[in-house]
């Protein structure tokens, strides 16, 4: 009799092999989940999620986002440096190599970084609304948001957070500076008519932050010494069981226990590194707003809510930052960013010197502060930061951007996209922004191929291009 | 790993850890003041293999006692005990069902597995669960080396409702007729529907056939389930909202699995049948017969022509050279089924014309001719012994949760010659499985 051939030694839900190929019809993960479960179900769905997520990205590193949306208007007036002279605007032929000046503060980090430009993202008649939905690829529902139009679905942020959110005590923090109460409720959602509003004032993001510990009501966390010590006895025991089965084991058998062990170690690293971060003087303190009530104009509330939200990335307090910056799809008087600006006024639907002068400033300032996060965040984490400057597809002519909606800047603290000054620009109307965030989100450790479908956005997945 | 995930696996073992110990402080020596050495190590001892559904090693009990021993001091031995059942219940052999197999590999460098192996492996295979006392007592005495005795076993665990749970599940997807609930068709009752009234079709066939003629009963049973939304579906006369039983008569096409509304709403299109697909499921599903490989991207859709049946657009597809190897393949079993439409219904006409039922079973090797209709169709297959055999290998995949591979032919042979011997009794089918060597042997 003809012996079998090798067949698996252990056996965990989602690591068995796939469905048969010569008959491809029994669904072999629900098979499994009948078949493979022993007594501990609580514990070995958890593990076997991770073993499907493995499979996107490394195991063991902890990601973040920050999502930032500008709404203050590149497309209409195409502020100095954004479009250098013979640069292709379609076609991505040239690459775009140098810094923009407007996001000169980022140049250090340029190589790590990437714009998408002139991507579609069709989002209704409305010419502002693209600027408040912008995140959740759909149209509003029930108006513009000027008059309480209501996102249609959830915004990548919170996708994001659904995956990567779940590991940190706030699954995402969602702060801004807007012009008008209505836009601080438009652009993050959770779901379909589910806005989700950000915080507006420096004191609360601190009292979000430090909860009891903001009031004096509770002190710093500290080290339970037995705590620890039961800990480090636990994961001892298991990197012993770990290893000790699998040198009963031979190939991917093996593979698939020492992607456990390291996952348990990488986890027992990072546990460490966080207590000792809740306990250093950098998180038990972040900047303090003022103490007498005053928050400061719009650009220094905004430097004040990153520069907590950085340290929040940094501590492990969450893994997603939103931030909303502007007056949605503006071209007024640069809302809350503008007070100390040259500009007052009526920004019109063209170019404008002194305009343009003070747009400029606004994205220094904001790439400033980005660029002070990407450091601030360092390498305890693998950070993706995306900037959307959105637009409309409305095709009115006066708030597109060539036809398109307005682009994204990306930099990849990851090392899943294509990065590298790259000037992206493909041919009119080939794509859907949503294709970018399918590809940010796929970077994030929240994989999509279909965000922001289901309306008039043509999806197909992370956008190949960008793609490493 | 993610963080987040490894944290969810720690504070339900921590949890699991916290609500065990506190179950056995009192009732065990662990609250004893002296002694608590030789009470951890026989309680880990005890408890562990619940676990590990097998006793521990002796390195295992005493790594856990250790791991309670030496953190007493400091913590306490009540935090110390959770702290032991908590790497317990993240240790791998917990998580993961371990078939490794024990003694010298033989000849062809396989291993037999170990009784509380065998038992796991039927237990978890048969009912999704760990072990009864039974089976267990049968691995700790040594006996589930005997394959007597694992037949023995599979006999009376077979009979069990977790067991026959596990059976149906396996109908549903051998049918695939489970795949109606996501269409969402204009008119009819509802896919959800249809597949829960075939579940209970199932659920009679296995209760009535289970030991007698199962493949025979689920190809050519003229059994339905209908309430006044399915019963013109399915039809037959019911105005009430319960869901009532029916044997249809001999003048109704519709036979087995194969005939319920549910199948047939699977395996049509949203708005028309589909012949393509209906006869590839079989040829597939029921046959074992792969189609050539082909480029899917390059297939020519079928005319569009609204005035034309079904039949009449494939034979002008077919004239092509590069459709009509494959359409040869499978059309003819799809046309037997063209009396049943998109929604499942019988239908006598299309387009105001009588629907042609003529067709044929192609691939069967020994039942291979024309047909008219589903059940001369169903008929050819119930009688057709590479059917049979197909059905012996594909539950050979499904019991043991993985795709045939070489060497697995023997055990394929064994179980159909049994299922045959048996009079088409399921058991007997599963007893062949787990007596031979593709379940009982492992590569190390």
């Amino acid at each position: 009799m003809q012996k079998p051939a090798a067949q698996d030694s252990v056996f965990m839900p989602s690591q068995r092999p796939g469905r048969p190929t010569r008959s491809p019809r029994f669904d072999r993960r629900r098979f499994l989940e009948r078949l493979g479960l022993a007594a501990g179900a609580p514990l070995l769905y958890p593990v076997a999620r991770s073993l499907v997520s493995e499979a996107y990205g490394a195991p063991g590193r902890r990601r973040c986002a920050v999502i930032v949306v500008v709404g203050e208007n590149i497309p209409v007036t195409a502020p100095e440096g954004f479009m250098p002279p013979g640069v292709a605007r379609f076609g991505g032929d040239k690459p775009q190599v140098e810094t923009p000046t407007m996001f000169q503060p980022l140049r250090p980090y340029w190589s790590r970084m990437v714009i998408v430009d002139a991507a579609n993202t069709v989002a209704g008649p409305c010419q502002h609304g693209m600027g408040f939905s912008c995140l959740s690829g759909l149209d509003v529902e029930g108006g513009t948001p000027e008059f309480g139009g209501k996102p249609r679905g959830p915004s990548l942020d919170h996708h994001i957070a659904s995956v990567i959110g779940k590991e940190t005590p706030l699954p995402s923090l969602l702060i801004g500076a807007n012009g008008g109460g209505d836009y601080a409720t438009t652009t993050f959602s959770s779901g379909r008519l589910q806005p989700v509003p950000h915080i507006l004032r420096p004191s609360i993001v601190y009292q979000q932050l430090l909860g009891k510990r903001a009031t004096g009501e509770a002190s710093a966390p500290t080290v339970d010494a037995g705590a620890a010590l039961l800990r480090k006895r636990v994961l001892d025991t298991m990197r012993h069981d770990v290893k000790r089965l699998a040198a009963e084991l031979a190939g991917p058998e093996r593979q698939r226990l020492e992607v456990y062990l390291s996952s348990i170690e990488s986890f027992d690293k990072r546990q460490e590194e966080q207590i000792r971060l809740l306990q250093s003087a950098d998180c038990s303190k972040p900047p303090q707003p003022g103490a007498d009530g005053k928050e400061g104009n719009g650009p220094e509330r905004v430097a004040l809510m990153l520069r907590m939200a950085t340290l929040a990335l940094r501590c492990g307090l969450t893994n997603v930052v939103g931030l909303s910056v502007g007056h949605g799809f503006g071209h007024d008087d640069l809302g809350v960013m503008g007070p100390v600006l040259p500009w007052r006024g009526y920004g019109g639907h063209g170019p404008n010197e002194v305009y343009n002068q003070s747009l400029n400033r606004i994205y220094r300032h904001i790439s400033g502060l980005l660029a002070e996060l990407i450091v601030g965040v360092g390498p305890l984490a693998e950070g993706l930061v995306m900037m959307v400057v959105p637009g409309t597809s409305a095709r009115d002519s006066l708030h597109h951007h060539d036809g398109n909606s307005g682009m994204a800047l990306i930099h990849d603290g990851t090392g899943t996209l294509r990065t590298g000054g790259r000037y992206f620009g493909p041919a009119r109307g080939s794509r859907s922004l949503m294709d970018a965030y399918c590809a940010v989100a796929h970077a994030a450790g929240a994989p999509t191929s279909s965000f922001g479908a289901g309306e008039k956005n043509r999806v197909t997945g992370p956008m190949p291009e960008l793609m490493a | 790993m993610r963080d987040g995930e490894m944290r969810d696996a720690l504070v339900s073992a921590e949890d699991v850890a916290s609500r065990l110990v506190s179950a056995l402080w009192t009732s065990t020596c662990l609250a004893q003041d002296a002694g608590f050495d030789r009470c951890i190590a026989a309680v880990v001892g005890e408890r562990g293999e619940l676990a590990f559904r097998r006793p521990l090693t002796q390195e295992e009990e005493a790594t856990y006692a250790r791991l309670a021993t030496e953190t007493a001091p400091a913590v306490g031995r009540r935090a110390a005990t959770e702290a032991a059942f908590r790497a317990i219940l993240m240790a791998p052999q917990f998580l993961y069902r371990a078939e490794i197999g024990g003694g010298t590999p033989d000849r062809d460098g396989l291993r037999r597995l170990q009784p509380f192996e065998i038992a796991s492996a039927i237990s978890y295979s048969l009912t999704g669960g760990p072990p009864d006392a039974s089976l267990w007592d049968a691995a700790r005495s040594g006996a589930l080396v005997d394959p007597k005795v694992i037949v023995a076993h599979v006999a009376r665990m077979a009979e069990s409702p977790a067991s026959l749970s596990t059976l149906k599940a396996f109908v549903r997807e051998y049918f695939s007729y489970d795949e109606a609930g996501s269409l969402d068709k204009k008119g009819g009752p509802g896919g959800g529907v249809l597949e829960t009234e075939t579940d209970l079709v199932v659920a009679e066939l296995l209760g009535t056939s289970g030991r007698k003629d199962l493949l025979r009963a689920l190809l050519t049973s003229t059994l339905v389930f209908a309430n006044s939304r399915t019963a013109s579906v399915n039809g037959v006369m019911n105005n009430t909202f319960e869901v009532k039983r029916f044997v249809l008569p001999e003048t109704s096409d519709r036979a087995g699995l194969l005939g319920q509304p549910s199948w047939m709403w699977a395996q049509s299109q949203p708005e028309r049948t589909d012949v393509p697909k209906r006869g590839r499921f079989v040829r597939e599903h029921l046959l074992c017969n792969s189609l050539p490989d082909f480029d899917a991207s390059k297939v020519k859709p079928l005319s569009k022509d609204a005035t034309l049946t079904m039949r009449q657009k494939l034979t002008m597809h077919r004239v092509d050279p590069a459709c009509a190897g494959c359409h040869a393949l499978i059309d003819p079993m799809g046309l037997a089924m063209e009396g049943f439409d998109h929604l499942g219904k019988e239908r006598r006409e299309e387009l105001g014309k009588p629907v042609d039922v003529t067709g044929g079973l192609v691939g069967s090797e020994d039942q291979d001719g024309p047909v008219r209709g589903l059940k001369e169709l169903t008929a050819k297959l119930a009688a057709s012994r590479t059917v049979r055999r197909c059905f012996a290998a594909e539950s050979l995949q499904y019991w043991l949760g993985r795709r045939a591979q070489g060497g697995d032919e023997c055990a394929v042979e064994a179980m159909d010659k049994a299922f045959a011997a048996s009079g088409g009794d399921y058991v007997a089918l599963l007893q062949a499985l787990y007596t031979s060597e593709p379940f009982l042997f492992k590569r190390p």
